[in-house]
């Protein structure tokens, strides 16, 4: 068939609405199945905040931010230039001199505290680092996301691992005595600060530097994904299904649990002690106070704030505050008599500290990164990324 | 609305399964991919048929005459159209409705496995706060039906596959892995893509369709390629179940997928 000028002109833009067409459907579903899936590298996990005497480090995303504590300007920046491989979340561990810093790959680095500058870098993990490292009597405890805890000294050089069944995203704690460390495997352990190298046994790569047994171990029946709080002998933790428990630092015993009488969300706030009452906050935005000796509640029914809760409270002198999503610090005492609240544009993932007189909020899409306030919320300084 | 209504009735279904099947997510993504596809099979049975008419039709004497005849008036072209689907009791509509109405669905299945595959804290944190118990506690009576809190963190571990992360096999010699459920996703694709695309249309169509059948797999083998392998496993699976479902309505021909290719290659006449 001999196709005329015109019909072939017609034809030639048929055919490229037909391919149109197909390219446009191709773009729409790779842009809903992309959209569907995220961007892992960024939206993970919330900022990590730590404060020290002098100085407060931001961990979030591509680099940890030290800022002067007096005036909130930035002290340094690790790495000075941004890295798409090293993704910060977890708040830093301040060792004396040094800032240690568990990035998103699953390196742990050791910086100068004064200039940021690396001092050693650890990469025997083989996860990512969610929880702060704690550090006590020259050891660093480093909990990592794939189920081992690492022991190093302060040079960096491993001292030790303990392995566990699950992935850990507590910050450990410890007494004089032992070191607790709370796993997403449903257990609250208990370990020797050191060990002996006699002590230790061989790994699946046959170095001798493993922790075979715990001093103790409890199981709380669900993951524990905050930081479990250590207060005169006793260890107070929250689960994932929403029960609290207080477990005795000596024995691993169970002192009490509490589990409400309504099912209650599960809880992603390190609990805080103030006169004798712990109080935590639930996914679903409630606050409870309860008597610390029995486990009962102290008010009559929680405390709804109307946001969700994921960051721990903060005792700001007699009361107690807990950052919400909806962008407020909700203060109350153990009377349930509540201050007003203090409001900055975003959302509040991390735990506040309140420090020498000065309160730390670190905001989630909002206008600033982070505020220094006084307790009736008027700004010393702010800080954002850009700045 | 939409979580409520699909994500999180997903989610505790494949937190359900997970826990009744040994606690291998990679086996509750395949059970609960062949249970949504078994549920919506009569969706995807009446959009074949009804797609097989349509193409069916192409070749019918009186649809070539009407073309013909107002080849030059699309409104009366399109009113002859219409009196001759009512006659033949086609329903041009028919095979487009299942497939709005399965989209929902897929979306939401895609969605949900991804939720549940969460490895980092604002992930777990966003597929906890979706876990309810109605659902547990109705299939309280098994014996192995656990409170569903229990099960997180979940086993992502699947053969040799790490579910939260892109799949890579590495054999001893070479350097780089191989991204064997990518490559099982693009020929499953390509396949599928074959047996669904309308055969007998003019040469326009044919190009746009030759022009999705070979975009299409490849982007389907990119997302397998580059996100976590629960989703390729997924994507695998789907293909496969779609090609059993096109098989038992008797549409797979093996030897269609070369003709059609044939008839795509073929230079318009001159």
């Amino acid at each position: 068939m001999i196709l005329s000028h015109r019909r072939k002109k017609k034809l030639g833009e048929k055919m490229k609405k037909n391919i149109t067409i197909a390219a446009l459907l191709i773009l729409i579903i790779s842009a809903m199945l992309a959209g569907c899936t995220g961007n892992v590298g960024t939206s993970s996990s919330w900022p990590g905040f730590s404060v020290d005497n002098d100085l407060a480090v931001v961990s979030y995303g591509y680099q940890l931010y030290a800022l002067n504590v007096q005036n909130g300007s930035k002290t340094w920046v690790f790495p000075a230039e941004q890295n798409s491989k090293i993704i910060f979340y977890a708040p830093v561990e301040f060792a004396e001199n040094l800032v240690i810093a568990g990035d998103y790959t699953k390196n742990l680095y050791a910086l100068n505290s004064s200039n940021g500058i690396l001092q050693w870098q650890f990469d025997g993990a083989e996860s990512r680092y969610v929880a702060s490292a704690f550090y006590k009597n020259g050891y660093i405890y480093a909990p990592n996301a794939d189920q081992k805890l690492y022991v190093l000294d302060q040079n960096g050089v491993l001292q030790w691992i303990f392995e566990t069944a699950g992935a850990n995203w507590s910050k450990p704690v410890a007494d004089e005595q032992y070191l607790y460390l709370a796993s997403m495997d449903h257990n609250i352990y208990a370990l020797n600060l050191t060990y002996a190298s006699s002590d230790l046994v061989a790994g699946k790569d046959g170095t001798r530097n493993r922790v075979e047994e715990p001093v103790w171990k409890t199981d709380l029946g669900t993951a524990v994904v905050s930081d479990p709080l250590l207060a005169d002998g006793f260890l107070y933790a929250g689960t994932i299904d929403g029960k609290m428990f207080k477990v005795s630092a000596s024995t691993g015993e169970i002192v009490w649990k509490f589990e409400g009488e309504a099912k209650i969300k599960s809880i992603w706030t390190k609990p805080v002690i103030l006169d004798n009452v712990v109080f935590f906050a639930t996914e679903d935005g409630s606050i409870y106070a309860l008597n610390a000796e029995t486990g009962a509640p102290v008010w009559d029914a929680p405390m709804p704030t109307g946001s969700q809760i994921v960051a721990g409270g903060v005792v700001i002198n007699d009361t107690v505050g807990f950052g919400t999503l909806g962008g407020n610090l909700v203060i109350v005492d153990k009377d349930q008599v509540t201050s007003p609240s203090l409001s900055r544009e975003g959302a509040v993932y991390s735990t506040p500290v309140y420090k020498d007189g000065k309160l730390y909020l670190v905001m989630v899409n909002g206008e600033k990164l982070v505020y220094a306030l006084d307790e009736n919320g008027r700004e010393y300084w702010t800080f954002s990324t850009e700045e | 609305m939409w979580d409520s209504l699909i994500i999180k009735p997903f989610i505790n279904s494949l937190l359900l399964i997970y826990n009744l099947t040994g606690e291998s997510f990679g086996i509750a993504i395949i059970v609960f991919t062949v249970l949504i596809k078994a549920i919506t099979h009569p969706l995807i049975a009446r959009q074949i048929k009804s797609s097989a008419a349509l193409q069916d039709l192409q070749k019918d004497e009186e649809y070539l005459e009407i073309q013909k005849k107002y080849k030059n008036d699309k409104d009366r072209l399109g009113q002859a159209q219409m009196e001759l689907y009512k006659k033949k009791g086609i329903k041009p509509f028919a095979s487009c409705l299942p497939t709005l109405l399965q989209l929902p669905i897929i979306i939401g299945l895609y969605q949900s496995i991804i939720q549940t595959m969460g490895t980092a804290p604002l992930q777990v944190f966003n597929l906890v706060s979706k876990i309810e118990m109605g659902l547990s506690n109705l299939f309280s009576f098994i014996p192995a039906a656990k409170n569903p809190y229990t099960l997180i963190p979940l086993n992502n571990h699947f053969l040799w596959m790490d579910l939260s992360q892109p799949d890579r096999v590495y054999i001893p010699g070479i350097s780089f892995g191989i991204p064997v459920l990518a490559i099982f996703v693009v020929i499953t694709s390509f396949i599928q893509n074959k047996l669904i695309s309308p055969s007998g249309g003019d040469q326009q169509a044919n190009q746009a369709t030759g022009m999705m059948n070979i975009y299409m797999p490849l982007l389907m083998g990119w997302f397998a390629y580059s996100l976590s392998s629960g989703l390729a496993l997924y994507f695998a699976i789907s293909n496969v179940i779609s090609l059993v479902q096109y098989a038992v309505l008797g549409r797979v021909k093996l030897k269609d997928i070369f003709k059609k290719k044939t008839a795509l290659e073929k230079k318009p006449a001159k």
